[in-house]
């Protein structure tokens, strides 16, 4: 379900941290990735999950690719809500989970 | 997201027009049973959406087999969504309409005349809401606009939506708890504010940079 897809995407404050900045304006995957204490696979597998959600789109513009806020009047005041009442998922440091490495692994292989 | 690549593939991705277009479908049927006099006027409405969906599909798929609608992913993705949120805002006001006209055929005239009032200005709502919660979500293609102008079309779009979205709800209220005369006051008001927005935001953007500067 889309839905559980966009509750999953906010429910994790990185990814929030990455619409809040996208919604200043479209951002390369290094710029964005620049300003996380995270390594790139990490990101990577934020930036899947926020797609898979619907809720960020990437597109090449010459030979660098943008990421591009995407989200409807209700998901932006979902993320309003979100960042208001801290609806965080449970903290995870690290690697990303199995599932999303498998998505990271699929779209790199594609 | 690619356009959807087949029928089935609109089917499962595309279900809130596809089950918009059944709803439509369904009461035209029922209109069409109960006044055969205006067979044709029902047939049209109720192949209006289906044709829609089947000629986007079609043209997707003459697309690929010919190359000939262009091979940009984006800006066909572009078309789509647009193509999607019309037949949602177009299918709403159908439902709204035929749902009326069944309603009527039952009804007490003179005591449904202030219901059925307001079930159309809560049509309204529901379009501005529909529209406006999803006009944010089409992004313009780079290949249409260079970066910059894209983003401020993008911004622009996101303003507008918030503006429809919070006119329809005013609506909502309006046609649910006010008055009659003061709801039509506010559908009148909500229409002259969602076609001012709509003004405000093409100002908006033509005041922006030029593609060049861009």
């Amino acid at each position: 379900m889309t839905n559980n897809k966009v509750f999953k995407a906010l429910a994790d404050p990185t990814r929030r941290r990455v619409l809040e900045l996208l919604r200043e304006g479209a951002r390369t995957a290094g710029d964005l990735a620049g300003r996380f204490p995270v390594s790139k696979p990490t990101m990577s597998a934020h930036f899947a999950v926020l797609q898979e959600a619907g809720l960020i789109e990437a597109e090449k513009d010459g030979r660098t690719i943008y990421y591009r806020l995407k989200m409807s009047v209700l998901e932006g005041a979902l993320l309003g809500f979100a960042q208001r009442f801290g609806l965080d998922a449970p903290a995870r440091v690290g690697t990303p989970k199995k599932k999303e490495r498998l998505v990271l692994r699929r779209r790199e292989a594609s | 997201m690619a356009v959807p690549r087949s029928i089935a593939d609109i089917l499962r991705r595309e279900r809130a027009a596809v089950a918009t277009a059944l709803v439509v479908v369904l009461l035209g049927s029922v209109n069409w049973a109960q006044d055969p006099g205006r067979a044709d006027r029902w047939l049209r409405a109720m192949l209006l959406l289906p044709g829609i969906i089947l000629a986007a599909a079609l043209w997707y798929a003459w697309g690929r087999r010919t190359g000939r609608t262009g091979d940009d992913p984006a800006r066909q993705r572009y078309v789509h969504d647009a193509l999607m949120l019309g037949v949602l805002a177009i299918g709403i006001r159908m439902i709204t309409l035929f749902s009326l006209e069944i309603w009527v055929r039952y009804g007490d005239h003179a005591a449904d005349l202030e219901a059925e009032r307001r079930l159309l200005g809560l049509s309204t709502a529901a379009v501005f809401l529909v529209l406006g919660n999803a006009v944010p979500k089409i992004l313009t293609p780079l290949s249409m606009l260079p970066l910059q102008l894209a983003e401020r079309v993008t911004r622009a779009r996101r303003v507008l939506g918030t503006t429809w979205v919070l006119l329809g709800l005013t609506l909502v209220v309006a046609y649910l708890a006010a008055p009659l005369a003061l709801a039509q006051a506010a559908g009148r008001v909500a229409a002259g504010g969602g076609a001012l927005s709509v003004v405000a935001a093409i100002v908006w953007m033509n005041a922006g940079p030029s593609g060049s500067d861009a």
